[in-house]
Parts: structure tokens; sequence; C-alpha cells
């Protein structure tokens, strides 16, 4: 079965999200990146949370977001150290996050496929103008089968409320950064959730 | 009987009229006859019925009312009026951008069509005469005196016309201040590229390794300069001067290329194997042997990024 992915999402308007139509009559968020199979105009999805729902997408749809996957995903380990607050991402860079050490546990966890665009972030998160990001409503749950995680994500914010917060900086270099990390994420894939596993250390 | 400072004094208000009506929609024309930075100039070109209605229409409507108002009464009069009227308007403006290309001036976009671009100037100076000479003999025909008041029944009719054009400026305003975003017109313009061109970019691109957001951007630049309806007339010029610029990506050629073709022969020639782009300036040189126009270039940029984050 051919695997074809969601692609040319990238762009302001549609910044990493497909709004699409179940087979149900159901409107969902599907995020760039996201594998799908193919039957004509009816798509199944193949990874992250909405696995195996079917959709419908226009011609048009599928000549401008539709294309064939051709290579293999890329799979990375993220290392978040607790002392130090530090995130490591392979290829990417190091950089400074916020969260509350109570709060995270050390272990292995990992980063689900995004399911749904959040709209809690200021505008001015989005605004590339001033040091926000396109990507900043993208928000990356994690998961651990052994620790009960209510809503915990890595996202772009000012302030964590039990969340990895990726510091937002006014007119900064944060957007491009999360940018960087958002397309290294969302083009990873560990098993068919997960985009990477994050393993918190001392 | 006319006396000749009446004439005079009809033929500045008439162009003064025009003047007005183009300024108050804050058009960067004549330098571009397509501007591609608000909804207003956008919804114009995306038709060639807009298109033409936008720029020969007010010029009949002012110069009919105008003469018809004043009923000039000699048929003859009328027409060489509307011509001159017609003519000088197309002075101020086409034949400035005229000049303007020939200089080189920075104020003026050159896009990779210079010869469409300086057709476009002399089609609308031919047709802004011709149509203000139709207007003025208009203005002296039966119809056009029944439908145009004379000069006391304006006036009679003055004070009721003051509080329509206060409503008129109230919803003006309204649609002004709706303008779209820059976004939202690049994301138009590309959802108004054909599919079958959009596809044959990317895989065209991969196998080349060219950057496809490159290509899309500069594709969506060259579209809201040509929008469909226009490449297909570019089509029926070929019929007959079979050198020019073709497709989407608007390649010099001496035969007709689609926009599939366009995109071939753009990828094979400018953009094979080009660098990965990860700055607004990497574009910048990329660039450059297509075309080096600063305006050109920074549609380009901006495009791309509305397309994929630069600057990382």
């Amino acid at each position: 079965m051919t695997i074809y992915k969601l692609d040319n999402l990238l762009d302001q308007f549609n910044k990493g999200w497909i709004k699409v139509t179940t087979n149900d009559g159901r409107l969902i968020n599907l995020p760039y990146s996201t594998q799908v199979t193919r039957s004509k105009n009816l798509f199944k999805v193949v990874d992250g949370f909405h696995k195996n729902i079917k959709f419908g997408l226009s011609d048009k749809q599928i000549g401008l977001y539709i294309r064939k996957q051709t290579t293999s995903m890329s799979k990375i380990n993220l290392t978040l150290h607790l002392s130090s607050k530090i995130l490591e991402v392979p290829k990417v860079g190091r950089f400074k996050i916020l969260f509350e050490k109570e709060k995270i546990q050390l272990g292995t966890y990992k980063l689900l496929i995004p399911f749904y665009p959040h709209d809690k972030n200021p505008k001015i998160h989005s605004d590339e103008k001033s040091g926000g990001s396109r990507f900043a409503s993208t928000w990356f749950q994690l998961s651990n089968p052994k620790f009960v995680l209510k809503d915990t994500f890595l996202h772009l914010g000012t302030y964590s409320e039990g969340c990895l917060t990726f510091p937002y900086t006014k007119n900064g270099n944060s957007g491009k950064n999360w940018y960087k990390l958002y397309f290294t994420l969302i083009n990873s894939r560990v098993d068919s959730h997960s985009l990477s596993f994050l393993n918190v250390v001392v | 009987m006319y006396l000749i400072y009446e004439y005079i004094g009809l033929i500045i208000l008439t162009l003064l009229l025009i003047h007005v009506f183009y300024y108050a929609f804050k058009m960067n024309w004549p330098q571009l006859y397509f501007s591609t930075d608000d909804q207003f100039s956008f919804y114009i070109s995306t038709t060639p019925q807009r298109y033409i209605a936008f720029r020969l229409l007010p010029v009949f409507v002012i110069i009919s009312v105008l003469f018809g108002i004043n009923r000039i009464p000699n048929l003859y009069n009328a027409g060489l009026l509307g011509f001159f009227i017609g003519i000088v308007h197309s002075i101020l403006t086409n034949f400035t951008a005229l000049i303007k290309i020939r200089i080189h001036s920075k104020s003026v976009a050159n896009f990779r069509n210079k010869p469409t671009q300086v057709l476009i100037h002399v089609v609308s100076i031919i047709s802004i005469s011709i149509t203000g000479t139709i207007a003025g003999i208009f203005s002296t025909t039966t119809p056009a005196r029944m439908l145009i008041p004379t000069q006391q029944g304006l006036i009679d009719n003055i004070w009721s016309s003051i509080l329509t054009a206060l409503f008129v400026i109230f919803f003006y305003k309204i649609y002004e201040s709706n303008r779209i975003s820059e976004n939202i017109v690049f994301q138009n313009t590309l959802e108004m590229i054909p599919v079958d061109v959009i596809k044959f970019i990317d895989e065209y691109s991969s196998k080349n390794n060219a950057d496809n957001n490159l290509i899309k951007a500069i594709a969506i630049v060259e579209s809201l300069e040509r929008p469909l309806w226009f490449r297909r007339l570019e089509y029926f010029k070929s019929i007959f001067i079979r050198h020019g610029s073709y497709g989407i990506m608007q390649i010099k050629s001496n035969i007709y290329l689609n926009d599939i073709e366009s995109v071939k022969l753009a990828i094979d020639k400018y953009f094979k194997n080009t660098p990965k782009i990860s700055s607004s300036e990497d574009i910048n040189k990329i660039i450059q042997d297509y075309n080096k126009n600063i305006k050109y270039i920074d549609s380009v940029i901006r495009a791309y990024n509305h397309l994929s984050p630069i600057n990382f």
C-alpha cells in the first residue's frame, strides 16, 4: 500500500494544520506530515491520534497537500537535563526550557503526534516579526505509561503551568528556534503514535 | 456658443476628476499595471473584464457625464475634446510609466516580460484615447441627453447627492478597512495556480535538487502579475509574434510555452542544484540570474516566507 503524507502545510495560512471532514461528518485537524493511505478521494490516517479515521479531500486539496511519502522518517531522541533545565535536540541545538522540577520525573517519555492546534497562546507568539512562530499553536504532548501525566506538553510560551515551556522572547530568536524544533520533531517517528523519545536525566 | 476658456476649464475639470477617481483607490498604478498588495487590486487583476472596466469605464463615465451636463452641442467638437482628454490622461499615466521603464526608474517594478509590460501601456494609451472620443460623441446623443441632467438640473440635485455621497464614503471606508492580509493574497494566488502545475513543481524540483518553495514563490509573484487569463492571451499573441516570455515562469522563448513547460525550463536553466535556502540573502543570490529587480526579489522573498519560514 502506497503511503502518502500531508505536505505543503507550512505556510502562514495553514500554519502546519489542515482541517478535514471525516466520513462520519466530523471536522478534525490533522498536522503536517501525517501519513495516510489513499483510495481515490478518500484517505485513511495511518498515524497519530486520529489513526484509522477516514476523511475526504477535494481534487484541489489533493493536488496541493497530498504527496507520496518517498523517504522514511527519521528517529530522534531528545534529552532534558533536570538540573540545568537544558533540552538537547540532536543536530538542532540546546535550549533552556521553563518547567517546575517537581512535576517532571526522571525517565523516558514519548512526544506524541500533535492532534489539534492549541489556541491558548497570545497572538504575538504567532507573529514572526516579533520573535514568534507560525507553529506556536502546535503543542507536543508528553506520554509515559508509568506516570499519570495530565495535559503535559512541550510548547512555545511565556510561563509553565506544569508543561515544558520553550520560552518566547519578544523580538528574539524564540520563533526561529521553535521552528527548528518543530520541523525536526514533526518529521520524526518512533511509532505510529509518537514523534520521538524524551529522556529526562539528572 | 462655447468660448475657448470654457473648453479649457472643462478639460481641466474632467482630467482632475479622472485623477481623483484613481487617487481615491490609492493604486500603485501606473508604475505597475497590476498591484499585488491589497484586496482591491487583487480583485481587479483577477479577470480581464474587471481590469478593462477599471481602466476604461471611469474615463468613459466621467467624460460622458461632464460633457452631457455642459451640453456640448457639436458632435465633432465633443469627440475631439474627448480624444484630447483621453490622450492627455494616458500621457500623464501610461506614457510616464513607459518613460520610467525606459530609464529603468526604481519606482517601476520591471518584470521578466518587459515587452508585454510595454505593450500593456501602449494598448492602454490607444484604448483610453478611443474611449475618450467615444464618450465625447456619446454625450451628444439623445439617450445621453435623456440620462444626464443639465447644469441647472444638476444643481437642483446636488443637495440630495451630497447625502448619497456621504453614504458612499461611509461604505467605502468600511470596505477599505477590510483589507486582507498579504498571506491571504498569496494563498489565494497559490490556489489559483492549476494543481497539475503545483504537483509538477514539487516533483520536478525534487528530481533536480531545486527548492520547490522558491519555484512556487516565483510562480505566485508571476501569477499575481500575469493571472491565468492573461497568460491565455499570451497564447494568442504568440500566433502573431512568436518571441516572448511565456508560461507561469515567464521564460523567454521563440515558441509558445505552457505553464508546465515554463516550469521545466526555469528549473533546468536557473534553479537546478540550488543550495539550501536558509536566509533571504540566499534567495537574493539564487534569483539574480532570473530577475535582478529589487522589488521583484522582495516580492519573491515575501511569498517564499509565506510558504515556509526563512532566516533559519
